[in-house]
Order: structure tokens, then sequence, then C-alpha cells
């Protein structure tokens, strides 16, 4: 990696040069996203070991869930990786930070369409008496195989961390898009650093979302 | 030199506010000292307090429901808030960044933040410790804890998550200082070894500790929202919920022994004035030890419904991580084999560990092969057997590394006679303390029993005594190091003649640990090469 | 900039085909079809996206142990799984 992105005035003082700090915050930024790929696997695997186990169950929920409005948001989600993409790449030009604002600031508003999206999905399964927690009246599911209350609980627990992941990065968004001059962070925003881990913690949110769609939305669709 | 003239990490201001807003990774060292000694204390009355109960076969001094909280208390506070982060945190807090040459940390603030988050964590268990307890033992097995437990779980499982995240943000300060930040010429085989045992150590907190967190999120969403992940009763596997808590807890087992391996090669080198044997694989035997780790968490699980396949499997791979564990002991060994040994406290500390951590380890051995794990399996043989690794090895580490450095640390030189002393009492006392649970164990002995049969009540009483040396031979250093504070000599920036980068700056260390970038230090352990003068360590 | 945005069609076009081949009657290959889709989709962003050749060789090197070791936790739990 170039030098180039880091000024002097915010090289910190633990650092020889921009070159080791860029290094080290890159590094920093990967690892935690492994620990991250871990935190989210857990579900993953437990995901695995109950559709082995109850995969009429999981066919079953999964025909409750709204497959097109599923597949808007990941529409949605690869459509915000994208502009963070551009907003990054920009970023790391001269003098153009205008235009890598707007592109950060874009994706956040994707993001926000994403949980609206994601919250209209939750109420409507809600509705259909499909929560297994408690506090839902009504209860449907007797009607499908033994294990469909699994397959809910996965779906609330794995899209409700998903959803958490998605906040904190349209905070973070938008932060780097300008709500973080306001609040002082002007300098510490200012170099392409910031803006490119930021971009990495966005794109690892979709990708788990990648894997999130087909194991909840796509179980055999073709029986109807 | 001039050191006493010059301020230090410690003078460099003295307002609370200067010490709780620190980003020096050595005053957060300083922090978290104090801190688990604190929790030290609180899971050491509990482990007093269940010794005194055991020393008679009936239930003389608390209730059978007391007891459960007792030792859930003792072993979730002394593993989460005493173990995990007593060396990493505290000695690794502090020598990390002498030990490569590097002025900080890479990240101060993650690190601060470290100590904070702990502490919050900290502060939760405690809270559900004295609203009322908990009584699921340190494992929180399902469906015991989500269902059928009237305790507390959720503030202390909380406790436990949160303070998870405080082990995931040193582990990755830690990884990527040593990738990043070694002074020039110091390639990866010429750091010393503590820093690969670091290493691997955040290799395992940073893989490891975000299964825990999300498993027992998972089982805090099951007792509090109703969301059954591993209710049996709606098609659950209650086993599950062992499979990802030991994928988490064995491997933090090495993270409560991989770091004192790293501080016993240290002192084994510089007090038998030799170079370590084997340099290469001592390293490499780490990062194996940490690797293979992961593979081997069903060997907790051999009485549980697993299926005898995985148990097979399971056993098999777990004699595979007694490779990696020998080497390092064979060439610990080695490296006193004709050296000039020096018997300080810190060598006698070290010395114990070999002993005790050969023993913890060979009885891992014998709980690693299937048929016999049946047999002694939840008895008092277990119960040996984790304190010679957790406590005859991690603890005597921490302590032989205390001593060690506690001079580049303070500045101030203890007595010596009574850190000697101290060293031969853990040891004592820790023998006849756990010697004797070996025997119980293996003629049957329960654990997690406040009540036993009368035949066993001797080597009970045996254990209890132990624990009474034991408790006092912790107690001393307590107070010979605060007295030292106040009272002992100037330390001098190298007491004991040792290599190492951290001993060329002055002790204690300025604020930014050296003046200027210290010297490309080359090949490490030169002890052989330092000759007579000089080259001597004083006991 | 263009391979940004090559990378962005190509993903919107496996999306179509991953949820086109969810409507065939696969049976139980539906299931790994789908993840390996998901796979394809998640090596784009991180190729692309995440500039992964412009990493330095530790930052890859922690992509790959995320991955790998969450394959040790579901490799060793089906172990038990698929033989009791």
């Amino acid at each position: 990696m170039k030098a180039a992105g880091v000024k002097e005035a915010e090289l910190q003082a633990q650092f020889d040069d921009a070159g080791q700090q860029e290094r080290a915050s890159a590094l920093g930024m990967w690892i935690f996203l492994a620990t991250e790929v871990l935190f989210f696997g857990v579900l993953f695997v437990g995901y695995t070991v109950y559709r082995l186990a109850y995969p009429e169950a999981f066919v079953w929920g999964s025909g409750h869930l709204d497959l097109r409005l599923g597949t808007l948001n990941t529409a949605v989600l690869l459509g915000s990786s994208y502009l963070v993409a551009l907003g990054a790449l920009t970023a790391s030009g001269k003098g153009t930070s205008r235009r890598a604002r707007l592109f950060f600031g874009a994706a956040a508003l994707l993001g926000c369409l994403f949980l609206a999206v994601k919250g209209m999905e939750w109420y409507h399964v809600w509705e259909e008496g499909l929560f297994p927690g408690r506090g839902s009246s009504s209860n449907s599911f007797q009607e499908g195989a033994e294990g469909g209350r699994l397959f809910f609980g996965f779906y609330y627990v794995m899209t409700g961390l998903h959803a958490l992941h998605v906040l904190i990065g349209v905070c973070v968004l938008a932060v780097m898009a300008g709500v973080g001059g306001p609040l002082g962070w002007r300098r510490r925003i200012g170099n392409r650093t910031a803006w490119e881990l930021a971009g990495l913690y966005w794109h690892f949110v979709d990708i788990v979302w990648l894997f999130l769609f087909p194991l909840l939305y796509l179980i055999e669709r073709s029986g109807g | 030199m001039s050191e006493a003239a010059e301020t230090n990490y410690l003078t460099a201001g003295s307002s609370l506010r200067s010490w709780l807003l620190t980003r020096d990774h050595k005053r957060i060292a300083i922090l978290y000292a104090i801190s688990i000694t604190a929790f030290f204390l609180v899971g050491g009355v509990a482990a007093v307090l269940m010794r005194l109960e055991l020393a008679t076969p009936g239930g003389d001094l608390v209730a059978s429901a007391t007891y459960n909280r007792l030792f859930t208390l003792h072993g979730v506070i002394m593993v989460w808030f005493f173990l995990i982060p007593s060396i990493p945190s505290v000695l690794g807090n502090f020598l990390v960044p002498l030990m490569i040459g590097a002025r900080d940390l890479a990240f101060p603030r993650l690190n601060l933040a470290s100590w904070y988050v702990f502490m919050a964590g900290g502060v939760l268990a405690l809270g559900a410790i004295f609203a009322g307890g908990v009584d699921t033992g340190w494992t929180f097995y399902t469906p015991y804890s989500s269902t059928y437990s009237n305790g507390y779980v959720v503030a202390m499982v909380a406790g436990v998550f949160i303070a998870g995240f405080s082990s995931i943000f040193t582990g990755i300060n830690f990884m990527v200082t040593i990738h990043a930040m070694r002074v020039k010429g110091m390639g990866w085989f010429q750091m010393p070894l503590f820093l690969w045992s670091m290493y691997s150590t955040s290799l395992i907190m940073v893989l490891a500790t975000p299964v825990l967190a999300i498993t027992l999120a998972l089982l805090a969403i099951e007792r509090v929202g109703g969301i059954g992940i591993f209710d049996p009763a709606i098609g659950g596997d209650p086993l599950l919920f062992q499979h990802l808590f030991w994928f988490y807890s064995h491997p933090a087992v090495y993270i409560m022994i991989l770091p004192g391996m790293g501080v016993v090669s240290e002192l084994i080198a510089c007090f038998s004035r030799n170079r370590i044997f084997g340099y290469k694989f001592v390293a490499l035997s780490s990062v194996a030890i940490a690797a293979l780790g992961f593979l081997v968490w069903g060997h907790h699980m051999f009485v549980s419904s697993q299926s005898v396949v995985a148990s097979l499997v399971f056993s098999l791979l777990s004699f595979l991580v007694a490779v990696p564990s020998a080497v390092k002991v064979l060439n610990w060994t080695a490296t006193l084999y004709r050296g000039r040994i020096v018997f300080s406290a810190p060598m006698l500390y070290a010395i114990g560990f070999i002993g005790l951590f050969t023993l913890g380890g060979l009885t891992g051995l014998i709980l690693a092969a299937v048929a016999v794990d049946v047999h002694v399996h939840d008895t008092y043989f277990v119960v040996a057997h984790f304190h010679y690794i957790m406590v005859g090895g991690m603890l005597m580490a921490y302590l032989g590394g205390l001593h060690f450095w506690w001079p580049k640390i303070t500045g101030k030189q203890y007595s010596r006679r009574w850190g000697r002393v101290s060293a031969v009492l853990v040891f004592l006392g820790f023998n006849l303390t756990f010697m004797p649970q070996f025997v119980l164990g293996y003629l049957g002995m329960p654990r997690r029993y406040h009540i036993y049969a009368e035949q066993f009540q001797l080597l009970n009483l045996c254990s209890s005594a132990g624990a009474v040396i034991l408790g006092l031979g912790y107690l001393l250093p307590l107070c010979y190091l605060l007295h030292s504070l106040f009272c002992g000599k100037p330390a001098g920036s190298n007491p004991w003649s040792a290599t190492g980068l951290e001993w060329q700056t002055a002790s204690p260390p300025p604020e930014h640990n050296f003046n200027g970038r210290p010297s490309s230090p080359g090949e490490p352990y030169r002890y052989d090469r330092m000759g007579k003068e000089g080259g001597s360590a004083e006991a | 900039m263009k391979r940004l945005t090559y990378a962005f069609l190509a993903l919107l076009l496996l999306l179509g085909v991953s949820v086109w081949i969810a409507t065939l009657p696969l049976g139980a290959l539906g299931w790994p079809a789908g993840v390996a889709i998901a796979l394809l989709k998640a090596l784009v962003v991180v190729g692309v996206f995440m500039e992964y050749r412009r990493q330095s060789w530790e930052s890859r090197a922690a992509a790959w142990a995320g991955g790998v070791w969450l394959l040790f936790l579901l490799a060793l739990v089906l172990v038990d799984l698929g033989t009791r």
C-alpha cells in the first residue's frame, strides 16, 4: 500500500510512518472480520444441524417467507456495497472527498431501506403467528412439521443479529458521509484508511446476507 | 545512566484521571493487575469456603444450594476474570511493546477500552453473585441453565459475554502489534519466546471467543425470550450447546497455559544462563498447540450422548496435543542441562511449573482415553487434573513472571529471601491440596457435592490443610511485593543480567518505553556468550 | 471504476440465477447449489469490492483463518451428528 493517504498530522505516536499505520489498521480490521465470521458462523452451524434433522419443517418455514422482499433486499444490499466500493475508491484519489461522501451517504440510505423492508417482513411473519418466542398470542406452528419453531427461531435470531450489524454499519457510513463533521470528528475521518475500513465492514455485512438469503428464502421453491 | 532524574511512566502524571484515561500500555497493565487481583481474592474466598465445608463429610457449613453457587462463582470468576486476563492482560500488555522495541501497542485506545469492557463484565458478574448467585456450574449446560436453574443466569452470562470482548480486543491488538511493529532487524525467529506464546494465545482469543459470545447470547435469548435453540421440548438439541461451549472453552484452556509456557521459557533461559534448546521447536510448538487445541473439544463430552465415533476421533486428536506440549517440556529440561542454574524466586516458580504442568498434562492423557474417562469423569480426578494445569501451571507462571519483571515494572527490588519462601510454600501447598484429589477421584468421589462418604475424610482433610498453606503462599507475595513499593531498593535497569529489549531501557521505563529506538536485537537468549562478568544473575 | 461496475452487474446476475435455480425441482441438490452461488458472490465481493489482492499477506491470512476455523467447527460437529 502506498503511504500517501496519511498526512503527518494524522500519524499516531506509536507508529514510525504512515505505511506502518495503514498496514496495522487494515490488519486489525481484517482480524476483527475473522472474529465476526465465527460470530455468525455459530448460527450457520446450528442451522445446518437442525435443517438436517428437520428438512420438511425448513421447507415449510421457508415457504412462509416473502421471496420477493427477500430478493429485493439482497439487491439493495448489493447496490449499497457497490456504492461503498465506489466511495472508497474515490476517497483514495485527491480532492474528491465530496463525491466520496455522496456515495457513502447514498449507501447509508440503501441500508435504511433494507432495514425498513426487513421490519415489514418481521411484522408479516409475526402477524401470521409465526413468532417462536414469548409474547406471540396465536400459534401457527402446529400446522408445520416438528421443528418449525426452530426454523423461525433461527430466522429471527440470524436476521436480527444481521440487522443489528446493518444498523451499526449505517451509523458508520453516515458519520463518514458528513454527520461526523458537526460531531467534531472531521480530522479522524479525514484520511483514506478510515474510508477503506468502513468499506470493509460494510462489505462483510453484505456477505453475511448473501449466505442468509438462500438458506432462509430459497428452500425448495419448486413444490409450491 | 541518570535514571533517577528522568520521569518514567509511573511519575508522568499522578492524578486519577491520568490513570483512568491513560493510553499507555504499561499503565493499562497496572490497571489490569489491580483488578484481577481483586477478582482473585473473590474467587479465593469461595475456594476457602468450599474447602472448609469439605473438611467434614456432612453438610456442616453450607447447604447444597449454597455450595452449588460457591463452585459456580469460583469457576466463573477464576476462569474469565482471573486466569484468562492474567498473563496476557498484565504481563503481556506491559511487555509486548517493550520486547519488540515499540513505543506502544498498535491500538492504544482499543487497549484502554478493553479494560473498561472487562470491568463492566466483571461488575455485572459480581452483581449476579451478590444478588443471589448462579447454580449452574461455570459451564452453563442447557437445559439446566435455560429452563430449570433459578439463579441469575442471564446477568452472569451477560457479564461473561461482555468480558469476552475485552479478550477479543486484546487479541487483535497483540496480533497486529507483533505483525506490524517489530523493531528493524527483528524477524519472527528473533522474537523472545514469550511473544510467540502471546501470539498463539491471541490467535485463540480472536477465533474462539466469538463462538462463546454468541452461544451465551443464544442461551440468554432462550431464557428470556423463549426462542429456544437448544430446547428439547421443541426438538432442539441440548448437546449442541456443549459442542459450541467447548469449541471455545477447550481452546480457552490453552489461553490459560500458553502464556505461562512463554513466561517459563524466558525464566529458564535466564536463570540457567543458557541458550534455549531448540528455539524454533519451542516457538512453533506454541502455534501448534493453539491450532490443535481447536480440534479436541469433544473430549469433554465422552459421557454425554455424543456418538462413539466422534468420541474416538476427539480422543485421537487430543493425544496429538501431547506432542507439542512434550516438546516444550523436553526443551526446557535440555536448556537446564549444563547451565549455571541460579535458584532465584522466579526460577523456583518456573521449575515448579515444569513439574506441575507435566503431572497435569500426563493425567490429561489418562482423561483423553475414552474408556478410562468413563470411569473418572465428573470425579475429583478431573478437578485435580485441571487445577494442576491452571493453578499449578498458569498461576505459578504468573507469579514467576511477576517476580521476574517486578523490578522492571516498579523499579524496586523485593525481598529475595521471602520470594523464595513463597515459591516453595506455593509448591508444597499446591501438591498437598490437589494430589489427594487424584486419589479421591480415582476412588470414585464425585465432584460438585458438598457431602461425601465418610471413608474419604482423611484425604479431604489433607486437601483442606494444603489449601491453607497454599492460601498463605499467595498472601505472602501480596505483602512483600507491596512492601517493596515503598521500602524496596532501586532495581537498576537489568538486575538479572537478562537479554531482551525490555532490559535495555530504564526501570521503570520512560513514558514512550525507549529513549530513541533500541538497537537491533539479533539472536535471542545469548546467555552463553555473555561471559562471566555481567553474565551472572544473583539469586 | 469499471471493474466495480462489472462486479456489481455480475452479482445481480448471480442473484437472478440463484432465485431461478431454487424454482427447479433439484431436491436435495438445491441446498448445496444455493450455498455454492452464495460463495461465488462472496468471492466477487471479497475479490473486487474488498480488494483482496491489494491487502497485505497478514490480512489475507486473517480472512482465510475465519473461514477455515468455521469449517473446523462445522466438520467436527457433523462428525458427531452424522454418527450418532
